[in-house]
């Protein structure tokens, strides 16, 4: 799914937080937004999600027949909540379907054959992340780390055109991030889907992402392949940005 | 001293001889308690809900007003319906007055801004991040709220408890508009007013056991309630 921002602009009590006169993703790509702490990237994932909106200027879909439905698209929540159910039920809410049914015995739902197609797609998924043996755990009694990658699970356990992730890694622990990173690259050259992901993680972007676009205090000062951007950046603040990670010095 | 032990006495006689009078009163108290707390329950929840997770012009108005009547005071409960129930009343017609179900008017309009006071306090903690994950998986309203309800459904119990106990203990209210009638209107807290005036201590203290064992009942089920979503 194509993207396109025009004109966005969104201000918090006098201070500007993002100002994008244009700003295209294109469909199959993995976007990486880099920047520092309030730079804008959470509300710029929120604005196109229509979680949030923006003062002014304008979110489409070019390419889409008609206006993206809800279970076209997806958000991971930088704080990814799990809701009182078992870890196996909150991936399956995660299933496109307009006969889902997060209640076992639910006979709405389809009945037993949709829930079990269902369900096996929910054990693949966490199977992918590391937590198929947590499927009957109680999801609230998981660890931050355990949680974000059920969340994503959650996230990617049905196909989706677009999917927007806020610090996927955040929570996870070194050893998990090349997993989840190598779930994330899988699952975009498998359903084309279009990913753009938040991180402060300059790594991060170039080992995963197609193209990388640098946020500074809410403007985009850069984009392009992550390798050039993080070894040759033309910006002031996108060096100063990159300092604290020494990649010019690598 | 001695009396008061010989009371104790002939109140446990009373409860375990099944006095038809004393268990008359203690099923209309039942009957009058569920009905108010169940319908308070049924309008108040999903009010509470609907004011705690959307935000509206008066939205702050209605809240404020929610937490001053979860204070009203019971006897003001009493003298507004019986206003309006009594043969003067815009619902005279209605014969109401003095009847079981004046009682439970009565006692909903206490027990009802209690129970929606408390599901307001118990949804706004959870429904933005419940609907920004919900929306984030492009879940329908009508799951949204299927899932609010779930992740908020211990305070809502207790919300639910809460109204239940007050009602069970309410007396000025349904004084008023009961009249304490015997084997009509008459109720464990009414009756204990009435058997105390009349020097009959034993009845008194059998109904205040009672009541006592109720409220203790309904304590241990909101404890327990409270240990489960610890665990």
């Amino acid at each position: 799914m194509d993207v396109l921002l025009e004109n966005i602009t969104k201000s918090y009590k006098g201070r500007t937080v993002l100002d994008i006169p244009r700003l295209e993703f294109k469909r199959g790509k993995i976007y990486s937004i880099l920047g520092p702490n309030g730079s804008g990237k959470t509300t710029l994932l929120r604005i196109i999600f229509n979680i949030e909106k923006a003062d002014s200027g304008t979110v489409s879909f070019p390419g889409n027949s008609a206006k993206p439905v809800a279970g076209e698209m997806a958000f991971l929540l930088q704080m990814p909540y799990l809701f009182d159910l078992s870890v196996l039920d909150n991936v399956m809410l995660g299933i496109c379907s307009s006969r889902r049914s997060f209640r076992k015995n639910d006979k709405r739902a389809g009945g037993a054959e949709i829930r079990g197609d269902a369900k096996m797609m929910a054990l693949e998924a966490l199977d992918r992340v590391g937590l198929k043996d947590f499927a009957n755990a109680r999801a609230v009694t998981l660890s931050g780390g355990e949680a974000q990658k059920v969340a994503l699970a959650r996230t990617f356990v049905s196909p989706r055109k677009l999917v927007l992730l806020d610090e996927p890694t955040a929570s996870v622990d070194i050893s998990s991030i090349k997993m989840i990173e190598d779930y994330i690259k899988e699952v975009n050259m498998k359903h084309k889907t279009t990913i753009i992901l938040t991180t402060h993680n300059p790594f991060h972007a170039r080992r995963i992402a197609d193209e990388a676009i640098i946020l500074w205090k809410g403007r985009v000062i850069e984009r392009g392949k992550p390798d050039k951007i993080l070894t040759s950046p033309e910006k002031e603040e996108t060096k100063q940005f990159l300092e604290n990670w020494e990649i010019r010095n690598r | 001293m001695n009396d008061l032990v010989k009371s104790f006495y002939e109140a446990w006689n009373l409860i375990f001889s099944f006095d038809p009078e004393i268990y008359g009163i203690i099923l209309l108290t039942l009957k009058v308690t569920l009905l108010s707390s169940g319908i308070a329950a049924l309008l108040g929840v999903p009010a509470g809900i609907i004011v705690g997770s959307r935000n509206f012009f008066g939205k702050g108005l209605i809240v404020r007003l929610v937490h001053t009547f979860m204070g009203l005071p019971p006897v003001v409960a009493g003298l507004v319906t019986y206003i309006f129930l009594s043969r003067k009343g815009p619902l005279g017609s209605l014969n109401l007055l003095f009847t079981p179900t004046a009682m439970v008017i009565a006692q909903m309009l206490i027990v009802f801004p209690i129970i929606m006071g408390l599901s307001i306090s118990a949804v706004k903690l959870k429904y933005k991040v419940v609907e920004e994950t919900c929306m984030g998986l492009g879940l329908s309203r009508v799951h949204t709220l299927r899932l609010l309800l779930h992740e908020c459904r211990y305070p809502i119990l207790s919300a639910v408890l809460a109204g239940y106990g007050r009602a069970i203990a309410e007396v000025g209210a349904v004084m008023l508009v009961g009249g304490n009638i015997q084997y009509h209107t008459r109720v464990i807290t009414t009756a204990i007013m009435l058997e105390t005036g009349k020097g009959n201590y034993d009845k008194a203290l059998a109904l205040g056991i009672v009541l006592i064992t109720m409220s203790f009942i309904i304590n241990a089920i909101m404890y327990r309630i409270q240990e489960e979503k610890r665990e």
